[in-house]
């Protein structure tokens, strides 16, 4: 009896150590190397920058450390890293020697950054404030936030500036989990150079403005911005998508693209159509702006004019590894006031785009939706220094937040701080002169619902759009249809798992 | 006198007497080793007890005051999980195409940079291990460059050769799984130098005797270099087994830690880690973990067992 035993006992010891051998190539390591990637929507593009997603400063006896966990929406930029750390020296340098304040960044990938916080939650070792971040980046995390309201009364902290709104909209369950930090209305981006070469007149930067397209006036909606990305899509050897000599596998210059809003298909369709896409009986559904928005893009990349990325040309150097429109391949882009951040300044040696400006959100059957995100800041609940925690917060989005509007490309939530805001825009790149008014014009605009309210079960219903997503850019063999369909289903029991176990 | 005796007779005499002397260097071993036996009992053994707690609970890390105790019905969600079952098609799918190609391909390797008539072996030898030099994330992006369906080097080589247009290798169903074992054919490295190690192990009189005979290379290759290789062959068959049940960081960075394109990447690993990490269902990533782990150590078992039929041990086992 004993030699089956041992041996048992000695195959379950081998095979123990053997997976623990194996173990270091099988884990993953977000947390050691990361990509940075775009900010504020969950992207899956990769951009080819290493940085360190630890916090790498020592924590300095005496003092109080503030973990501030950077990365759930805009941050982890290249571009941002230095400029985030100069910040938070600068208000390290403002704590006294002993029973101060040492505030701590970790940065983490956008990629990575759920996850990352997910495991140092579990770890017992989570982050005291996180941030910037969306109501879809916070509507991951429901339940985990601090209270602010008693905080506020507390440090009798002045929010009569802030519009009430906002602080309607930063509520959660009752609790106000933030407090309003910056604002990303959405405008299309235009490369000026590309259309002077197509011969194209600039689209309109005037809510209403028609487009001159071949000497007749045209409404400036999605209709119009296919036809004329299909004239800026242009092959290697000159022709572009119009053309009956076009090669689409020689693609060297691309009309449009929804840059870095396209992940899931609840983000670009919400230019077509706002839509809250779970119905009364808790099933999921898509209006019809949204199917249509789904096949105008689908057919931006895999119709017989393509004027759209793939995911295997988004993939490639050529196109910035995602950061299509700074790769100055790309000749439209709709996405956020956010983008600015990524937009390598005239003043860079290596400046792809010297010329560009901003132009107003094409409409859908007659209606403009200008999507926006609302960013702010969060103390986690586990927080073991709630007061300190407040303290940087109101740090954050007061006496620093000039500093991080820099480096985040947030509008000021608070009128009075946005002319000093566009001021420092206009001046990162000048000579190019940028019609931010546009932007503001847009505001009126955004969307309602909005596309990030949280969805039952929000972990896998999200990741259910970001699987159609996928699937609409990379498969040219798709059935639409039989896919929207299938995901519907997939999604309605999703939500109704969630209902099932009372939870979201 | 009889202590280090190892005969069958005087195993008794072992276990009841020690000698301080082997005493001593029993403590000095138990000493030694004390550094690995606590973290092997604190970093692997307690997180291994506490994961089979976790599996009969709900743990959410998020909400941990709410956890309960469930029982089984993590186990029992194991065999209506249809997400589960994919997730091992798309892993056993890999272990066939790949474990074999992961044998053969650096055994090939070995054997050429073994070879008398290959001049400057030993560049060859660095050149073909210095790619597992290169961590696998590094590796998953410069693949990722090579084979870009629309720009990648690979396919403009099909393309020149063959004329035809290559296939959509990380976004096709089809292809995805094959481009991650061809991508694995960098890693080989380890193995090249193990098998290169026992091929240099082998007595060169048997092919003397057998060229004597008149034996063809073939023949020499089959009926002497791989039986008295086949213990390193064995060897490597169980890590790459292992390994490839454990695959998962190509597979997160390329699918993007959804499984893209369309579940085919979802390995059994990724699609525990999103349960668990993803989704928060600790509980239920648990018992995937546990699963895993009894499917692994039934292989091994049956591995070892396989091993008396075509292993050869020149000095008996």
């Amino acid at each position: 009896m004993r030699k089956p035993i041992t041996l048992l006992v000695s195959l379950l010891a081998i095979t123990g150590l053997l997976l623990t051998a194996c173990g270091p190539a099988a884990t993953p390591t977000p947390q050691i190397i990361v990509q940075t990637a775009p900010p504020v929507e969950v992207t899956r593009e990769v951009v080819q920058t290493q940085i360190i997603a630890q916090p790498t400063a020592e924590p300095e006896a005496d003092k109080v450390q503030i973990y501030w966990y950077i990365g759930l929406g805009t941050g982890a930029q290249a571009a941002q890293i230095p400029q985030e750390k100069e910040f938070v020296d600068k208000y390290n340098a403002t704590q006294g020697e002993a029973d101060g304040i040492q505030l701590i960044p970790i940065i983490v990938d956008n990629k990575y950054a759920r996850d990352n916080l997910i495991a140092q939650i579990a770890a017992g070792n989570a982050p005291d404030i996180v941030g910037p971040m969306g109501t879809e980046g916070r509507g991951w995390f429901q339940g985990a936030w601090l209270d602010l309201q008693p905080l506020v009364d507390k440090f009798n902290y002045d929010v009569s500036d802030i519009d009430p709104a906002f602080l309607e909209f930063y509520q959660d369950q009752g609790e106000l989990v933030g407090l309003p930090f910056a604002i990303f209305p959405s405008a299309l981006y235009y490369n000026e150079d590309l259309f002077d070469e197509a011969g194209l007149p600039y689209p309109p930067h005037k809510v209403g403005e028609k487009y001159l397209l071949d000497g007749q006036e045209v409404e400036w909606n999605f209709d119009t911005v296919a036809e004329v990305a299909k004239r800026l899509t242009v092959d290697a050897n000159g022709n572009d998508a119009t053309s009956p000599d076009f090669d689409r596998e020689n693609i060297v210059q691309y009309g449009f693209e929804f840059q870095w809003v396209k992940d899931s298909p609840r983000w670009f369709s919400a230019y077509f159509e706002p839509f809250y896409p779970v119905n009364d009986k808790g099933e999921a559904v898509l209006s019809d702006g949204q199917i249509a928005a789904i096949e105008w893009y689908y057919n931006a990349m895999w119709g017989d004019q393509p004027f759209l990325p793939t995911q295997a040309a988004m993939d490639t150097d050529y196109l910035g590894h995602s950061n299509s429109f700074n790769s100055g391949h790309v000749g439209m882009a709709l996405t956020h006031l956010w983008y600015t951040c990524c937009i390598t300044p005239p003043s860079d040696a290596t400046v792809t785009v010297p010329n560009w400006d901003v132009a107003v959100v094409p409409s859908y059957n007659g209606k403009i939706t200008a999507k926006m995100h609302g960013d702010t800041f969060g103390i986690m609940k586990d927080t073991r220094h709630p007061d300190e925690a407040f303290k940087v917060y109101t740090y954050l989005i007061g006496e620093g937040a000039a500093d991080l509007y820099k480096i985040y490309g947030g509008l000021p939530a608070r009128k009075s701080q946005q002319a000093d805001f566009f001021k420092t825009l206009d001046e990162r790149f000048a000579p190019n002169e940028i019609d931010w008014q546009v932007f503001l014009d847009m505001i009126p605009y955004l969307e309602v619902p909005g596309h990030e309210l949280v969805l039952p079960n929000v972990a896998k219903a999200h990741d259910a759009f970001l699987q159609l997503g996928s699937d609409l850019r990379s498969n040219p063999d798709l059935d639409l249809e039989a896919r929207i369909a299938q995901f519907l289903a997939d999604e309605t029991a999703i939500y109704k798992e969630a209902e099932a176990s009372g939870g979201n | 006198m009889a202590t280090l005796s190892t005969t069958p007779s005087a195993a008794p005499t072992v276990r009841r007497r020690v000698s301080p002397l082997l005493r001593r260097e029993i403590n000095w071993g138990l000493l030694f080793l004390s550094p690995w036996l606590v973290g092997f009992l604190f970093f692997t053994l307690m997180p291994m007890a506490a994961s089979l707690i976790f599996s009969l609970t709900d743990y959410n890390p998020i909400h941990p005051e709410a956890t309960q105790f469930v029982g089984l019905t993590n186990w029992g969600r194991l065999f209506n999980d249809p997400f589960m079952r994919q997730a091992w098609a798309v892993t056993l799918r890999f272990v066939v195409i790949s474990v074999p190609l992961s044998i053969a391909f650096p055994l090939g390797l070995a054997v050429l940079v073994n070879s008398e008539h290959l001049f400057a072996k030993n560049i060859y030898r660095t050149l073909f291990y210095m790619p597992s030099m290169i961590p696998v994330v590094v590796n998953v992006i410069i693949w990722g460059g090579i084979m870009n369906s629309e720009t990648g080097w690979l396919n403009r080589a099909i393309e020149f050769v063959f004329g035809v247009q290559g296939p959509r290798w990380y976004q096709d169903e089809a292809w995805v799984i094959p481009a991650l074992t061809i991508m694995g054919f960098w890693g080989v490295g380890n193995t090249m130098l193990t098998m290169l190690a026992g091929l240099q192990n082998v007595p060169t009189e048997l092919y003397d005797a057998a060229k004597v005979d008149g034996a063809s290379g073939w023949q020499r290759f089959f009926s002497i270099t791989l039986p008295m290789i086949s213990p390193v062959i064995f060897y490597n068959l169980m890590l790459c087994v292992i390994g490839s049940f454990q695959y998962f960081t190509q597979a997160y960075i390329i699918g993007n830690g959804r499984g893209d394109p369309n579940g085919a990447t979802m390995f059994y690993n990724l699609y525990l880690y999103r349960i668990a990490f993803n989704f928060l269902d600790m509980g239920y990533g648990a018992t995937l973990a546990w699963a895993m782990f009894v499917i692994v150590l039934i292989l091994t078992i049956i591995l070892f067992r396989t091993q008396n039929r075509w292993v050869y041990y020149a000095g008996g086992e």
